[in-house]
């Protein structure tokens, strides 16, 4: 039978985020995050009737530190569901069927957006802050002040809506957000990250214009080349060989 | 780079980097962007390390974290990285060189050594399996506290493996140099653009209109360039 579930004091709410920080702690390839997941939402469930000692509280512990996989910043999502439902005394198959049904949504959608998206947007705008000047202090506080404001903004959304809508959160993730966000931040990216490599490459290699030309025209056509090849060779790999030789070339040569 | 002292700082900074990439907050202190930085900040130096940070910078742009694939582990690698180039000098040909080869190949080994924590704690997680069934919160904990135990350890290990071989090889390499500085600068930021671009390529390509913003860019940075004394 589900009831109404207790409020949730700001403490164990706190908690629980606090926790969410360390949500891939043991991480596996066996249960992914599942361990994680009952691990930040442990402070809810002592909500339970009967308490830590209750029967009610052992059974959600061993529901929900079995597998689970989503994107880690929006797993917070899934976190806050599952602890209203449990907290709501919610039928265990229903608790099960969101466990599985939402590992999908909450791990493409968090991947499009922050690892797709919004990282790579951050990177590129630290890159130009390097190549317009700043100092190495304001390059590295403005990434980290950029990229966690949205990375806590979406764990505190994240735990909120979860906790709010229960199991049907779903809706939550139709926010134009998530549907229109990848896009227009990868937009943004593209920009950022055309004007970032130039100014970086002048301050890094401390060349003028037409040596930054140079560098970049040559390696953008290295860029090209290894787009041709598909993801056949991953690129970082491939510099670790280029720039072996290169060294070995540096020593040997007369 | 030498003394005890630093080389264990820069090993306990490399370890929370490393801890920063999956298991602890993600706040990306690992990118190497950060991790550099705060390597050679470690030895009085961080300019040099924002500057070795910001080409490694370039590679990490193609290696993003995708669930459970295998991508290189930054924290430690940025670390290894700023350290080696302070290390090497900032004016010294091949020194930048030598600096992303060392932040590359500690991201390999953090790579690899991330598969076998990810397998040791699986293993852990099956010897607490019947507690775990059995709702145990104290299992649950600890798995989570050992998980992160371990990978604190695997960060340590790796910067400590990083250190040791920049150590051991970036004097007797950069006493053996014969290329000329602009080459030596050139060609590891040239390899590093090569990789970013092929990155920002493959977004671009992906999304209607990114091509267009991606130009303006570069149209935009060139421009700045240009005017700038």
């Amino acid at each position: 039978m589900t009831m109404t579930p207790p409020p949730l004091p700001p403490r164990v709410r706190l908690l629980m985020l606090a926790r969410l920080l360390t949500l891939q702690g043991s991480y596996n390839y066996e249960t992914m995050i599942g361990n994680g997941l009952a691990f930040a939402m442990e402070p809810a469930l002592r909500l339970l009737p009967g308490g830590r000692s209750g029967a009610a509280y052992r059974d959600a512990i061993a529901r929900q530190n079995r597998y689970f996989n989503a994107h880690p910043y929006l797993a917070a999502v899934a976190v806050g569901a599952l602890a209203r439902a449990e907290l709501s005394l919610e039928d265990p198959a229903r608790i099960e069927r969101f466990r599985t049904a939402s590992c999908g949504p909450l791990g493409s959608v968090g991947d499009r957006l922050v690892w797709a998206a919004w990282l790579p947007a951050c990177s590129v705008t630290a890159l130009t802050a390097f190549g317009l000047g700043l100092s190495w202090t304001a390059v590295a506080l403005l990434f980290l002040l950029v990229y966690n404001a949205g990375h806590i903004g979406l764990r505190i959304w994240g735990l909120n809506a979860g906790w709010t809508h229960g199991l049907g959160v779903a809706s939550a993730l139709g926010a134009p957000l998530f549907r229109d966000g990848p896009s227009v931040l990868t937009r943004a990216f593209a920009c950022i990250a055309g004007a970032a490599i130039p100014l970086m490459v002048a301050r890094a290699a401390g060349a003028r214009p037409l040596g930054v030309a140079i560098i970049v025209a040559v390696g953008a056509a290295g860029g090209l080349a290894l787009v041709q090849l598909e993801g056949r060779v991953a690129g970082w790999r491939a510099a670790i060989w280029v720039l072996t030789a290169f060294i070995t070339a540096g020593v040997l040569v007369k | 780079m030498t003394d005890v002292a630093s080389f264990v700082m820069l090993v306990v900074i490399g370890a929370l980097c490393s801890l920063d990439t999956v298991s602890v907050a993600q706040a990306m202190i690992s990118r190497p962007i950060v991790s550099a930085t705060l390597g050679a900040a470690a030895l009085g130096r961080p300019w040099e390390g924002l500057v070795v940070g910001a080409v490694l910078e370039l590679f990490a742009l193609e290696t993003l974290p995708f669930g459970a694939s295998r991508y290189p582990e930054w924290g430690s690698a940025g670390v290894v990285a700023g350290a080696t180039f302070v290390a090497g000098g900032i004016d010294v040909s091949g020194s930048l060189a030598l600096a992303i080869l060392a932040g590359l190949g500690t991201a390999w080994i953090g790579s690899a050594s991330m598969v076998w924590h990810r397998k040791l704690v699986a293993k852990v997680a099956g010897d607490l399996r019947d507690d775990l069934a059995a709702g145990s919160a104290a299992a649950v904990t600890r798995l989570h506290i050992t998980g992160i135990a371990s990978d604190l350890w695997r960060g340590g290990v790796v910067t400590a493996t990083g250190l040791v071989a920049a150590v051991a090889v970036t004097p007797r390499i950069l006493e053996a140099w014969r290329l000329g500085y602009g080459p030596s600068v050139a060609v590891p930021v040239i390899v590093a653009v090569a990789v970013g671009s092929s990155a920002t390529f493959r977004a671009a390509k992906g999304t209607r209109g990114a091509g267009w913003f991606l130009l303006a860019g570069a149209a935009a940075g060139a421009g700045v360039l240009a005017v700038r004394p």
